[in-house]
């Protein structure tokens, strides 16, 4: 059998004498010294050549060589599809009020909805568990997901705990996995609430912290205008007894300096024992989006501030970088089974869109009727057989980015491994 | 020549890999799939059935 290079494959220099071989469609690594470095390149390149006969068995095992005749970007397009029409996986976004206790000046959610504190109520949540329950009966679900998002999600705690025991009771009684997560702003997340939000399977929470104190309480400000940095940072320890917590930090221009500095204080204030879990998010320039906020990052600025803070990290033995993953599809908002759901039970297709009555796509009661072109952009898109992506060697990694973003600019929007594949694959491997 | 393997090649894939949107990276694995590399044939182009949600 004739065999080619792999379109995917990486090398990656750890050293002047030691190197990776990385694949970003199957992830499969090999550790090499500068001898068989060289000798794979030469097989890579001129994959015919007997010379190496052990050598080229064990780089068609890894799939580094692939049959002339076998069509990654087919295979590729292949599993997006059956993930996006997935039926037995339902994943649900649930804003149980779409009211927060914090202002923050970046929000995409208009201070007119945040203001609204109404709870989902029980008639619409009643519609809800109804809604997963014609999924389960309809198109043979074995895996819920749900996510808890707002708004402030805490704020609603009793429309949380009401409908994850109806969520859980459906899944118990037809042997139906569950999962769950939440989104919060930390405020609220103490130890009772932790312990609370792990009893009804909620498995991890994402808390954003904006830099140190002093950056933080000028951005992530409470209603009346006071910080917020102290109170969730004490929550953090005691809340990560019981649930995982993962930090978000939103990188921009006003706080990528001062990173180290903010790890410093958390730890201050949680204690050395203490392991943040942590990774950086770009607030990027964009004028054709957000005008009226000045500080955004440009990707290449993201991707130094992201490699300083994973190597500051790393000296403290902590893990910030993000293991290279093969994905399916973008994200929920590419799964025809997934769902946002608001707290009048009305649906929309992504989080940014949540608030935002011209993007909705119908209710819990009707499902989706209307908007359905604008769905469909979701649901077409097909990176392998996009110009700017199909040719790309890390997109299995990413598979075109964010929709919502690729909407807004008309075109696919390059994720963090265009820029920087190396320091990702070098840290997942503690090299 | 005996090559070390760090990682294995696994058709294990993430899917719907969101979890906070802008994270542009590997972001919160939540459900993983297998899907086998069939390779054959598959029509892209084909419309999508939107599931009926009415209750």
């Amino acid at each position: 059998m004739e065999y080619k290079s792999s379109h995917y494959n990486h090398f990656i220099d750890v050293s002047e004498d030691e190197f990776l071989l990385f694949n970003a469609r199957t992830l499969a690594t090999v550790e090499l010294d500068r001898e068989a470095y060289e000798a794979i390149c030469h097989l890579l390149a001129m994959p015919h050549r007997e010379d190496f006969p052990h050598l080229k068995e064990q780089l068609i095992a890894g799939e580094f060589l692939v049959p002339v005749t076998f069509d990654e970007k087919k295979v590729i397009s292949e599993r997006l599809w059956q993930a996006r029409r997935n039926k037995n996986y339902l994943s649900l976004t649930i804003a149980p009020t779409i009211g927060c206790n914090f202002n923050c000046a970046y929000c995409f959610e208009s201070e007119q909805a945040r203001s609204n504190y109404t709870m989902m109520p029980t008639e619409i949540q009643d519609k809800l568990i109804a809604f997963v329950a014609h999924h389960i009966s309809t198109y043979g679900v074995k895996k819920i997901e749900v996510c808890w998002f707002g708004g402030e999600p805490l704020l609603a705690l009793q429309a949380i705990k009401r409908l994850s025991d109806a969520f859980l009771s459906l899944c118990s009684e037809q042997n139906i996995q569950y999962s769950a997560s939440i989104i919060t702003n930390g405020y609220r997340l103490d130890s009772k609430t932790a312990k609370l939000l792990r009893q009804l399977k909620i498995r991890s929470a994402q808390v954003t912290i904006d830099g140190p104190a002093c950056i933080h309480d000028n951005r992530r400000i409470l209603k009346g205008g006071a910080g917020s940095f102290k109170r969730i940072v004490k929550n953090l320890r005691p809340a990560s007894q019981e649930i995982d917590i993962l930090i978000r930090v939103n990188v921009d221009k006003q706080n990528a300096n001062y990173l180290e500095q903010m790890l410093f204080e958390i730890n201050e204030i949680a204690g050395d024992q203490y392991r943040p879990k942590i990774y950086l998010s770009p607030v990027h320039a964009d004028p054709n989006i957000n005008n009226q906020y000045h500080h955004g990052i440009t990707k290449e600025f993201f991707s130094e501030i992201d490699r300083k803070f994973i190597r500051h990290g790393a000296k403290q033995k902590l893990n910030f970088s993000s293991k290279p993953t093969a994905i399916s599809n973008a994200c929920s908002a590419d799964h025809i089974y997934s769902y946002m759901v608001g707290p009048s039970g009305e649906l929309y297709n992504c989080w940014e869109d949540f608030g935002n009555a011209q993007l909705t796509l119908g209710t819990i009661d009707k499902g989706r009727i209307h908007n359905l072109d604008y769905l469909q952009k979701y649901h077409s898109f097909d990176p392998t057989a996009h110009s700017k992506c199909s040719n790309c060697t890390v997109m299995p990694l990413c598979m075109g980015g964010c929709p919502k973003k690729r909407l807004q600019h008309g075109e696919p929007q390059c994720g963090i491994y265009k820029y920087d594949l190396k320091t990702h694959v070098l840290s997942a491997f503690n090299k | 020549m005996k090559l070390t393997f760090l990682e294995k090649p696994s058709k294990r894939v993430i899917t719907n890999a969101d979890g906070n949107c802008g994270r542009e990276d590997g972001r919160r694995p939540t459900t993983e799939i297998e899907i086998a590399d069939t390779n054959h044939e598959i029509d892209v182009e084909e419309k999508i059935d939107l599931p009926s949600n009415s209750i």
